[in-house]
């Protein structure tokens, strides 16, 4: 892999901030789709930043990149992980959802008192689509502080698929299929 | 009653007996009117309340459940219904239910693996089967007791409206005709008598 390659490819991504518009949908959206056969637009773009990435990563760079999830980021293997971001990332998002469990027992059993005194998190109690964005709020800023410096490096480019991640989790969020969700579950037997 | 009646004595006296049965039966039917009422209106009350619940819990779940469009965990696996207790009772010979209460599959969730949002997702699809499986017994005890109301107000009317005064006026009749049969006999026996009379003496 050729720094110079790399810079090129974090050059031409889709700038990402944490914000949700459907302007900045669809900006992220219809560059990333311009990496993809015409064919294939309906391609998940998560698929087509690994597609166009690995063009210049090394297998086993390549490997790792692919492997990448937020729903596995935890876990020991990226905690072991060489690269130092994505090791120091996979360790906080442990001890997020560790502190998360032990805020949903201390919810579950309604002990308010010990509630308040084991709240470590920083988030403020409000719905959960509040909690969930002050969370992914969280992640994101972890990730800017841990990603200073790199710009156009593997670093870089693992920061841009976990944030790409992030927000693509905040705007699956949609008022109208989760309510026909809802609705469905709670009519079911 | 639209038959024919026989203008007699034994009718009189059948028709008396059961002008007693329809009097002693009509309040019988009036109280089952009245109770069946207070209840009906308080199942209908209850119905209303807990639609309006559900409406309510559905305007208040929709602030937030954007984030159950992220399908990460089965709901309809995880908030089951184990059982539904309910204590059955008459009213008004009227067998209906009573909510007792309801118990859901005791399924554990990975909290490490799951989002915080779906604890709360979870309480808010328990609260409204629980609303929905009560609004649907009351619903069922609502049909039932309405048809036994409706029944009750079916012979309350027609022992109001038909059978008693049908019956009074049958009676009536008779009474009538009886007394005229009694009439015309005591003044034949009269005539008779006199033309017994008016021989005797012309011998």
């Amino acid at each position: 892999m050729s720094s110079g390659d790399l810079e090129y490819l974090m050059a031409s991504l889709p700038y990402l901030s944490f914000e949700d518009s459907n302007e900045v949908r669809s900006r992220v959206s219809s560059i990333l789709k311009k990496y993809t056969n015409p064919s294939e637009v309906k391609k998940n773009i998560v698929a087509i930043l690994e597609e166009e990435a690995i063009k210049f990563l090394t297998p086993e760079a390549s490997r790792l990149f692919c492997e990448i999830d937020l729903n596995t980021i935890h876990t020991w293997k990226f905690q072991r992980s060489k690269n130092n971001l994505l090791a120091d990332f996979s360790k906080y998002m442990y001890n997020l959802k560790r502190e998360l469990k032990q805020l949903r027992i201390s919810r579950s059993k309604e002990d308010r008192e010990s509630l308040s005194k084991k709240q470590q998190l920083p988030i403020t109690p409000g719905n959960p689509l509040e909690e969930e964005l002050q969370l992914l709020q969280l992640q994101w800023e972890k990730l800017e502080s841990l990603s200073l410096g790199h710009y156009t490096d593997f670093t870089a480019l693992i920061t841009y698929k976990l944030k790409l991640m992030l927000l693509l989790r905040w705007w699956g969020f949609d008022t109208e299929k989760g309510f026909e969700l809802f609705l469905q579950t709670t009519k079911k037997d | 009653m639209a038959d024919k009646i026989l203008m007699n004595k034994n009718t009189l006296a059948a028709l008396k007996v059961e002008l007693k049965g329809y009097i002693t039966a009509l309040p019988v039917f009036e109280m089952k009117e009245q109770q069946l009422k207070e209840v009906v209106q308080r199942i209908e009350n209850n119905i209303v309340r807990l639609k309006q619940s559900i409406a309510e819990t559905n305007t208040e779940t929709k602030k937030w459940i954007a984030v159950m469009a992220e399908e990460t965990v089965d709901f309809s696996n995880i908030v089951e219904v184990k059982h539904l207790k309910t204590t059955k009772r008459e009213i008004a010979g009227v067998p209906i239910e009573s909510f007792e209460n309801i118990v859901f599959e005791d399924i554990q969730i990975d909290l490490m693996d799951t989002p915080l949002w779906v604890d709360a997702a979870i309480a808010v699809v328990k609260t409204q089967k629980t609303n929905r499986s009560m609004m649907e017994m009351e619903q069922k005890n609502l049909e039932l007791l309405q048809e036994e109301l409706a029944e009750a107000r079916r012979m309350k009317n027609a022992l109001k409206e038909v059978f008693i005064p049908e019956t009074k006026d049958n009676i009536r009749k008779i009474e009538i005709y009886l007394g005229d049969v009694e009439r015309l006999a005591i003044g034949c026996a009269k005539l008779v008598k006199k033309k017994k009379q008016d021989k005797t003496m012309a011998v």
